[in-house]
This record gives C-alpha cells, structure tokens and sequence, in this order.
C-alpha cells in the first residue's frame, strides 16, 4: 500500500528572529499564546502542557464563540511539540494531528508545522469545519468590503 | 460542480450576513433543525427560515425530507473542493505565523528596554 501523506497534510515554515526557548515558550504558555493565535485574541479555559493534558480555549469568529480544544501528545522542550486539534463538539470532525519542529540557526528559530489529517475520510469531515472557519475568516473582508460600497 | 458566475454571486450574497455565517458555523458542527438554530438568535422563526432559505439557495446547505422540522445541513462542495481547503489552512498558519512574527518582535523589545 502505497502511504504518502502529501495528499493530506500541510506543511508551512517560517524564520523567526528570537531565540527558540521564547519561540518555544510563544506557543506553550497561556500569556504568550493567547496573544497570537487568532486574529482576535483566544480565551484560554484549561491548559496543562504534559502529555495527554489539555489547551481548551474559545475564539470570537463573526460575534459567535467557537470552543476549540488541542490536546498535548508529545513535548519536547524546546524543539518539538506533537498536539491534536480539534473540538469536543458533537459530529465534529477527527482532530488532525499537528508536529511543531523549532530549529535554532544563528540566534533564529525556523518553526516548521505539519497539519496531518488522519485518512482521507477523515479529512473529508473536516473539510467541513475547516471549510466554514477558513471562508468566515477570508470573507470577513470581503464582507466589510462589500458594506463599504 | 458548476460554479458560474450567478452561483459565486449567490454564495457570496448569502455569506455577506453575520447571521447566516453563524447558522453555518454552527451546521458546521453537525445537521440541525430550525429550532436549534434559531436558539442563539433574538430574531423569529420565519426570519431564520428565510435565512436558511437564502443558504439553500445558495447550495450551501441541504434541508431534509422528513418532518416539518427539515433538519439543515451543511454542504461544503460550494464552497471549495479539498486542496482548496488546504490552501486555506496554509494561509491561516501564514496568518497566525505573522501575528507570532510581530509579537515575539514586540516582546523582545519590552525584554532589551
């Protein structure tokens, strides 16, 4: 059986100019990460960095709150962080798998994440969550756009 | 699937309300009929129904047979096909890296100063 995950994963990079323990700490402690990780702020409920604990949180998409939770599989400090994400609702979709490498080079930190869907069925489901938040945010603009003319 | 430029109009006329982009946030989340929909709102029955049907319109969303409830669901396809729904997942990664961009700049200026 042929496995290749390029059909089900995403992959994006970026060079960070800060060293990898703050790099590290941005996307592990509560004060830092409710800073960046949505457009609008995120309101952290739980978080307890350790294998099997929990980052549960809500975010404002649009004037609803959308709960969201990433569960924590493996931390390495201050190089790899392996979660799940996804939601406690019901029919939500399975959560996708997300590997976090921090890589140190000269002084800066290049962070690669892997966004793995589970099966094709699986990402199928979640085309149907994702779909909805990805259009909500992009059409936000288009939507203000749109009100202005 | 046929997306001429009638069907982009419809959609993109059906998202333009902060309602109707909160019923499919919450479609998102699995089928559901009228009455739960019309839960998180102050408006009337018959304004969600004319929501829904504006969404049905649009195919964004398909509404059972059975019942007088007709429970909605969610039909993605309008919207974009999976690769395109990638793309969109990269974009916010490159959105949210660009946020974290900006704050540990921001941050390590408070450290030095």
């Amino acid at each position: 059986m042929a496995d290749t995950t390029a059909d089900r994963e995403i992959v994006v990079t970026r060079q960070f100019d800060a060293p990898r323990e703050l790099v590290f700490a941005a996307w592990t402690e509560r004060e830092h990460i409710e800073k960046w990780w949505s457009p609008k702020g995120a309101t952290t409920h739980e978080m307890d960095v350790r294998p099997g604990g929990v980052w549960r949180y809500s975010q404002p998409i649009r004037g609803t709150d959308q709960s969201f939770k990433v569960e924590f599989i493996e931390i390495n400090k201050p190089s790899r962080l392996v979660y799940d994400y996804g939601t406690d609702a019901a029919n939500a979709p399975e959560p996708a798998r997300t590997v976090v490498t921090f890589e140190e080079e000269d002084g800066k930190t290049v962070v690669t994440l892997q966004l793995l869907f589970a099966t094709a069925a699986e990402r199928k489901q979640a085309v149907k969550y994702g779909a909805i938040v990805g259009a909500m945010q992009a059409l936000e603009t288009l939507a203000d756009y749109l009100a202005k003319i | 699937m046929q997306t001429g430029t009638d069907t982009l109009s419809l959609i993109f006329a059906a998202l333009a309300d902060p309602t109707r982009r909160a019923m499919l946030a919450r479609l998102a989340e699995g089928p559901a009929t009228v009455k739960e929909l019309a839960e998180p709102f102050t408006i009337s029955m018959p304004a969600i129904s004319k929501h829904l049907k504006v969404l049905e319109h649009a195919g964004l969303i398909e509404r059972g047979r059975e019942a007088q409830w007709r429970p909605a669901q969610l039909q993605a396809a309008p919207l974009k096909d999976a690769s395109q729904y990638l793309e969109q997942y990269r974009q916010i990664w490159e959105g949210n890296f660009d946020r974290l961009e900006e704050y540990l700049r921001k941050l390590q200026v408070e450290q030095s100063g």
